[in-house]
């Protein structure tokens, strides 16, 4: 009996977390590169956010139809299909869809192309903590 | 010949990224011109330029330096050259040159850049063929690396 309760505890402990984690506000994070995915979730992680990736334009898409995340941050330069493509896709999908392009220097011409196409915002790399949650925040406020 | 004035993108770019990034004191060494094959380093990043600039551009380091690095810019240690340290330097790399792009297009060179390739083992041979290379010896506290750009410019203005 003790030890079905344990496991019920247990199980209450996951439910919760679960659920928890449902109702933090979610973020996309695309980008090529693991080591800016990995330290834009850091950083969302730690600000309250909940986090899923994806590594291209094609990626980003599908997982914005099943993750339905709250918000998108993008880099331009992708392989298999680039940002600006996938952001195209993702706001014919869902035209309320916020995205925000994370773009290096020398990349002027695709920040306005993407502007033009309904991205919300653009950060430049290598971001400044900060200045990438002024953006988030701007559009998806934390908890 | 490479002109001196278009190797300044990439010194102030690495300069910024460098003290921004991984608040780590940089000095310039002595720039000199190279054709041999051999690189200094064991952990190399190979980015390609296409356009009115074209050619290649290389960072070449120790595992210790890029380690040493790496965990600066993941703000953890870094025991072991792992995939995530790869990219992390793959990154810095990209972003070196990307930013030296956005300066070469102000002196009205226009350029494109491939993604960034890593290189790894001890006395890679890596030739440009027949384009020199400016090599910029960059000092930090943890090492040495060497900023190898080899291009040809094309200016159509």
């Amino acid at each position: 009996m003790r030890e079905a309760k344990a496991k019920y505890d247990v199980f209450g402990v996951f439910a919760g977390h679960l659920e928890r984690v449902r109702d933090l506000p979610k973020v996309l994070v695309v980008d090529d590169a693991m080591f800016m995915r990995t330290k834009a979730s850091r950083l969302l992680t730690e600000e309250g956010y909940s986090v899923v990736e994806g590594s291209n334009g094609a990626e980003a898409v599908e997982r914005y139809k099943s993750e339905k995340p709250d918000l998108v941050l993008m880099d331009i330069t992708m392989p298999v299909q680039d940002g600006i493509e996938a952001l195209k896709e993702i706001k014919a999908y869902d035209s309320d869809a916020k995205v925000i392009m994370v773009t290096a220097l020398g990349q002027r011409s695709m920040v306005l192309e993407a502007i033009r196409a309904g991205a919300r915002d653009f950060v430049v790399k290598p971001f400044q903590p900060d200045k990438l949650m002024e953006a988030v925040k701007k559009q998806c406020p934390s908890p | 010949m490479l002109k001196a004035g278009l190797v300044n993108p990439f010194v102030e770019s690495a300069y910024k990224f460098l003290q921004s990034e991984i608040n780590m004191e940089v000095t310039r060494g002595q720039l000199r011109l190279e054709s041999s094959k051999a690189t200094s380093g064991e952990i190399n990043v190979a980015l390609g330029v296409a356009g009115e600039a074209e050619g290649t551009v290389l960072y070449s380091m120790s595992e210790r330096t890029a380690k040493a690095i790496a965990a600066e810019l993941l703000g953890e240690a870094v025991p072991v050259f792992n995939e995530l340290a790869e990219s992390s330097i793959a990154e810095m790399g990209n972003i070196i040159t990307g930013q030296a792009a956005a300066g070469l297009e102000e002196h009205g060179y226009v350029c494109k850049l491939t993604p960034p390739t890593i290189i790894t083992g001890k006395g890679v041979m890596i030739s440009t063929v027949d384009i020199q290379r400016l090599v910029i010896p960059i000092e930090l506290p943890v090492g040495f690396i060497e900023i190898s750009v080899a291009l040809r410019y094309y200016n159509k203005k």
